[in-house]
């Protein structure tokens, strides 16, 4: 996009976005155009779309109560429980629909605030640079220092499981992510003409960051909270499955892999069906990062 | 150069530093009382005195700022605190362990470049084929199948299938070599596979990259064969790239091992890491905490220093 026209078109655009806009821009509409026509994207979109829905409808759509025991163990499906019963005679498709709800509130949670918090530190940094970037990376790399899931797996082994703590767990283990993301950013754009331009007509830090310096981040924050969002999927359910996350007998991928491990043998199923589940999700939310990278930040995408 | 690497090592200092004072806090953040927490269900439960001894030894009669110093002090020569558990030094607990470690994670390594590198490659080669297209495919469903997924089917799929297959045991290398390599291959066959998409895809790019520079042109144009082109030219300059990636691919690593080690019941750190938190060991938790995210770090110096030397622009 050039930066010499202080107001192109594409930046405008961008800020109506910021601003919450609601009238669709005609950013926002080619995007959707150039996404539609992508099929892996759209099959991407469908399946996170999916288990999106699930877990925001999960209470209307479980058949059962998903921790309500029954004494037909071991059921294969039928038309009362459609996947068939755990080894409690827990309703499977209601258990999976339940921990769904706990891995997308996880996931978003965690994404969102680690947006939030690690976005403020980025601008930060790279807006004003000098000691504040300084001090502020220094803490940045300190958390870069742990590999992601040991880190989240300290925050859940010091604090306990549960989906607060697991949300706080990944969010701790995101916020370096995203403020070096957002710091490169307002780096480059910060020495950029039209920030020049916006200064010399009098605009304070406040309203340059808001206005100029956030629009020309959102499409890699975008890019990268839509992979974050798969990786913190997979952070849950592994911390669940090692018996640190979401505790028995409330539901989560992770936790029902791991007690299925000890029936397995009897009924796979029960080992498939939730790690089909994660599976789905991730894939859902890789192939539709994979889209957006290519349409919104072509230059992040690894196929030359 | 050696600038270059003395810059580099010395920035180490203030990461480090930095590290063992947030796991360090995280100990000191434990809600409720240590003692309480670490002495239940043990059958000392009640014993005022081994509570006071226990209380000493932590230097919970001090402030938080001079336990930190007391501990951070204790590092340097070597003392990460003893194991509550066991009685023994973390450190010994942790070195006893890395043998395993190390042999899962670098035959995991060697999979993964082993096999990620050609099939890359030949995605490259073939690019807009079907070939490619089935690589591809591959490896974005490699890195959406969670790996503990894979690891419990293995395990399933080899109590079902064949009975016989020697898994989830384990034989120190030195007791008995050949048994040793014959249990670890699976388990570090599957952990190879958290990384090997990733290795697969940025061969590919890198190669895809290179193929359109100008050195490419003169090889062609001199006469060079394709063949040789390709894997003495191209391959040799993508290398770096995906070199690079495996130093990012550590992180994932580390992580994966506490999961293998865990599902194939394996003796490495992750497995010391899980137990002593299901025991609330916090000794041994903030130790081997503390232990992975140094070898972390130490590991990405490394490649970074690795990559300079390979990579003459890079050192300025």
């Amino acid at each position: 996009m050039p930066s010499s026209t202080p107001a192109s078109v594409a930046e405008l655009d961008a800020a109506a976005i910021v601003a919450g806009v609601a009238a669709p821009s005609r950013v926002s509409r080619r995007i959707g155009r150039r996404l539609w026509q992508r099929k892996t994207a759209v099959l991407g979109l469908g399946l996170a779309g999916i288990v999106l829905l699930g877990a925001l409808l999960a209470h209307w759509l479980s058949p059962a109560d998903p921790l309500a025991m029954s004494p037909r163990r071991f059921a294969g499906p039928s038309a009362a429980s459609w996947l068939g019963t755990d080894q409690f005679g827990r309703d499977l498709l209601s258990r999976l629909l339940l921990g769904a709800r706990v891995s997308m509130a996880v996931a978003f949670g965690a994404v969102g605030m680690a947006v939030l918090i690690g976005g403020a530190v980025g601008l930060f940094a790279g807006y004003f640079g000098g000691r504040i970037d300084l001090a502020l990376m220094r803490g940045v790399d300190v958390l870069m220092a742990f590999p992601t899931l040991l880190l989240s797996l300290a925050v859940v082994a010091t604090f306990g499981g549960g989906v607060r703590n697991l949300m706080l767990a990944v969010t701790l283990a995101y916020i370096p992510i995203f403020s070096r993301v957002i710091r490169g950013s307002a780096l480059s754009v910060r020495q950029s003409e039209f920030v020049e331009a916006s200064r010399a007509l009098g605009a304070r830090d406040g309203r340059i960051m808001l206005r100029a310096v956030l629009p020309n981040v959102l499409a890699p924050i975008i890019v990268q909270a839509t992979f974050n969002l798969s990786t913190a999927i997979m952070i849950e359910a592994a911390l669940s499955f090692l018996g640190l996350g979401v505790q028995p007998p409330a539901p989560s991928w992770g936790n029902m892999l791991s007690e299925a491990r000890s029936f397995m043998e009897l009924d796979p199923w029960l080992a498939l069906a939730p790690g089909a589940a994660i599976t789905l999700a991730v894939l859902g939310f890789n192939l539709f990062g994979d889209g957006l990278r290519d349409i919104l930040d072509p230059r992040l995408s690894g196929d030359a | 150069m050696r600038r270059y690497v003395a810059v580099r090592v010395v920035s180490l200092i203030p990461i480090l530093f930095g590290v063992s004072l947030l796991v360090f806090a995280m100990q000191a953040l434990v809600p409720g009382d240590i003692v309480d927490i670490m002495m239940g269900g043990d059958q000392a439960f009640g014993d005022k005195n081994a509570e006071a001894r226990l209380r000493r030894q932590l230097n919970l009669d001090r402030s938080v700022p001079e336990r930190y110093l007391l501990w951070l002090g204790g590092l340097f020569h070597g003392d990460l605190g003893t194991s509550f558990v066991s009685g023994k030094p973390v450190l010994g607990e942790i070195l006893r362990r890395v043998p395993v470690n190390l042999e899962l994670a670098g035959l995991a390594i060697a999979m993964a470049l082993g096999l990620g590198i050609p099939i890359g490659t030949l995605s490259a080669v073939r690019r807009d084929t079907w070939t490619d297209a089935g690589i591809r495919l591959g490896s974005v469903l490699g890195y959406s199948v969670p790996n503990f997924w894979v690891a419990t089917l293995t395990v399933l799929a080899g109590s079902l299938l064949w009975p016989g297959m020697p898994i989830l045991q384990y034989v120190p290398f030195r007791e008995n070599p050949g048994r040793n390599l014959t249990l670890v291959l699976i388990p570090s066959f599957v952990l190879s596979l958290t990384v090997l998409p990733l290795i697969v895809r940025m061969t590919r790019a890198a190669v895809l990259e290179n193929l359109r520079l100008d050195y490419v042109r003169t090889a062609r144009a001199k006469g060079l064969p394709e063949r040789r082109v390709v894997y003495r030219h191209v391959l040799a300059n993508s290398l770096i790239a995906v070199l690079n990636v495996t130093g990012v691919q550590i992180g994932v690593l580390i992580g994966g091992l506490v999961l293998t080690e865990e599902i194939f019941i394996l003796p490495g750190i992750g497995r010391l890491l899980l137990e002593s938190i299901q025991k609330r060991d916090f000794p041994v938790i903030t130790g081997a905490t503390l232990f992975l995210a140094t070898v972390f770090v130490t590991i990405n110096l490394v490649v970074d220093l690795l990559h300079a030397v390979l990579d003459p622009r890079l050192r300025r």
